[in-house]
């Protein structure tokens, strides 16, 4: 079957000591991503949270060539992904951004949107696809998003937020690429169109094996379809695992918290919820730390002095998973009766 | 498309009579008639008022627009009180004249407005800033004082343009072509400025969305992606502030006909308003109406062209 490949053609894509600084005025840089290490493994899906301004979207840009690198290597297989823009590019890493809107040419056709990195392909590889072969390909992959064939004719104009995701996902797999990254590529639907998106990257994921990065600031997204997670704060990587893990037993005061503020179904559940939360919050601080600290000191209830004067390390923690925290291991238990470990439920059917 | 013309055309009835009883209005507003201007300063009241009756000025106001209004709707638009020449056939008669400096000028705005700000958007840096700058400041010149300068400098100091005066295209293309120059850039600074930033600010949006982001990041070639989708987004607010500046251009062409002595229809209005010579002025205001109607229907017809979402519906 067209499209279907096995995960073997994949490769890793690694991301180490990642640091992304945007110029602001003439001469002074912020730091969007300080240090940033993880890696996505062929077929895997791997969540990237954080709140917004945690530098988790400059991670993607910077993979995808649209964002100066100050430090740091990214690779996928054995490629540098540094420095390569543009063509030069391996097609094997596509994206789907969050804006619905913004990301479709209005004046396009969708076929022609569709096709257009198809012709740029071949024009780079020399490879020549006719345009029955072109229109064959860009109708197989509308179906494969669950697009009527007729589609291809029309404008972008004429599709729902949700049409056009799956119209930008349609986009990315055209290239038959092994990694999708999806910058918040459900965060602009409403709940049930996210569901049915969140889906759709499921199946493409076990059926075509592809690896994704799935950046998003909602903790109960990501855990639909993530097998791995990061947790992004201030430009730095707090907490790493497995998503199990580390949504059900989060080990970084910061994860907690995170964890905690997503909104939940159950409205005695979720007020309990905020309850908890709000004993815990501290008065909010008007500046955060700078220099060598612990990013999260000025939120964290747990804060002591090494904390403000010295900047954690990732390292293993005590339940797995990694996490930057001097206190790791020595905070209270954590416990939230509704993200305790729990019986293999059909949670790929329930949504936020 | 055909429903969009009749409507239009529709639509430019009241704006016709509207716009000629505002003028017919603000001209028995303003003291003296085309009597007074006629006999001069040393004619006494009892001959100003005698030619007042002879003239018909004397009727209440609703009789005069009344009486010519039928004759407009005949397509006749009187004679000229000073003159008695025909007023169609003065219109006719400097059309070409006006003409030869608008349809320049638009042109010239549109296409130095959209290369200059495209420039600007794509390149960025110092030559991005140095033209927004700049056409800031273009922007903020009156254009009649930009006259001045230029004939000063072209004209006045280096002697390569002429200052003043028209020549016919017909008769001589080079001699049009040199009593031009001046006035049509003198009328296209503001034009070029604003569709130059307009053409700045909408490239710079969609160089930011996220299409172009995907086609750049898939290695479609630079030259697709700036001519094929920013340009073509960006088309449409531009062909809007053109759509603009041309409407305006034709009040600058007033001042521009003036400063230049150019026998157009913006220093026909000048003197026909001086004179009090209400059938000349209704005559031009009707003609710059319908230009302005048929600018707008111009520009809805581009974005029939350009914009799949009103195609489609």
């Amino acid at each position: 079957m067209k499209g279907t490949a096995t995960a073997e053609e994949a490769a890793e894509l690694t991301v180490s000591d990642l640091v992304v600084d945007y110029p602001i005025g003439r001469r002074r840089h912020r730091r969007a991503v300080d240090g940033v290490s993880l890696s996505v493994p062929a077929g895997r899906a791997v969540g990237l949270v954080g709140e917004s301004g945690s530098g988790k979207s400059s991670v993607a840009k910077a993979v995808l060539g649209m964002a100066p690198l100050s430090a740091g290597r990214i690779t996928y297989g054995t490629t540098v992904l540094n420095d390569l823009r543009g063509p030069a590019r391996p097609q094997d890493i596509q994206v789907v951004f969050q804006d619905p809107y913004s990301s479709l040419d209005p004046t396009k056709t969708i076929g022609y949107t569709l096709q257009e990195p198809l012709r740029a392909h071949c024009a780079r590889t020399g490879r020549s696809l006719s345009a029955a072969a072109r229109d064959e390909l860009v109708r197989a992959m509308l179906a494969k998003v669950g697009l009527p064939a007729g589609t291809a004719e029309r404008y972008p104009a004429q599709f729902s937020g949700g049409q056009r995701q799956r119209i930008s996902i349609a986009r990315a797999l055209i290239l038959q690429p092994r990694l999708l990254i999806c910058d918040e590529a459900v965060s602009a639907l409403d709940l049930s169109i996210q569901a049915q998106i969140l889906n759709l990257l499921l199946e493409l994921h076990l059926e075509l094996g592809l690896s994704l990065l799935f950046i998003t600031h909602d903790l109960s997204v990501v855990n639909h379809v993530a097998e791995d997670l990061v947790v992004m704060f201030r430009g730095r990587v707090m907490e790493s695992g497995s998503a199990e893990l580390v949504y059900r037993q989060p080990q970084h005061p910061y994860t907690r918290q995170l964890v905690m503020s997503a909104p939940m179904q159950d409205l005695e559940a979720q007020r309990a919820r905020r309850e908890r939360r709000e004993a815990l919050a501290l008065p909010p601080a008007r500046q955060a730390p700078l220099g060598e600290a612990c990013p999260f000191a000025h939120r964290c209830p747990f804060a002591v002095d090494r904390c403000r004067s010295e900047r954690p390390l990732l390292r293993s923690a005590p339940l797995g998973g990694q996490v930057a925290c001097h206190l790791a291991g020595e905070l209270p238990p954590w416990s939230d009766e509704h993200t305790q470990p729990r019986e293999a439920t059909g949670s790929t059917t329930s949504c936020p | 498309m055909g429903r969009l013309i009749f409507h239009r055309a529709a639509m430019s009835i009241p704006l016709l009579l509207i716009v000629s009883l505002i003028i017919f209005g603000l001209e028995a507003i303003v003291p003296g008639d085309a009597a007074s201007t006629i006999l001069g300063q040393n004619a006494t009241p009892q001959s100003v008022a005698a030619l007042r009756g002879q003239l018909g000025l004397n009727d209440p106001w609703v009789v005069r627009f009344g009486h010519w209004l039928g004759g407009a709707l005949h397509g006749d638009l009187g004679t000229s009180i000073i003159s008695g020449v025909d007023v169609t056939s003065s219109l006719n008669g400097r059309l070409a004249v006006t003409l030869s400096l608008l349809v320049p000028t638009i042109l010239l705005s549109a296409v130095a407005g959209v290369a200059l700000g495209f420039a600007s958007a794509v390149r960025g840096g110092a030559l991005g800033r140095f033209i927004d700058v700049v056409s800031l400041f273009g922007f903020a010149l009156p254009s009649f004082w930009v006259a001045l300068i230029l004939v000063g400098f072209f004209a006045v100091h280096l002697n390569l343009l002429p200052a003043t005066g028209y020549q016919d295209l017909a008769a001589s293309p080079a001699g049009w072509l040199k009593s031009i120059i001046l006035p049509v850039l003198a009328l296209s600074l503001q034009g070029i400025t604003y569709v130059a930033k307009q053409t700045r600010d909408t490239v710079m949006e969609v160089l930011e969305t996220d299409y172009v982001k995907f086609l750049r990041a898939n290695g479609v070639p630079e030259r697709s992606v700036r001519y094929r989708h920013v340009l073509r987004n960006a088309a449409i607010p531009v062909v809007t502030s053109l759509g603009l500046v041309s409407v305006g251009m034709l009040s600058g062409a007033v001042f521009i006909e003036n400063v230049f002595v150019l026998p157009g229809l913006g220093s026909l209005a000048t003197q026909a308003t001086l004179d009090h010579d209400i059938p000349v002025i209704l005559g031009v205001g009707v003609f710059f109406t319908l230009c302005v109607i048929a600018i707008n229907l111009l520009i809805d017809f581009a974005y029939g062209l350009l914009n799949p979402k009103v195609r489609v519906s």
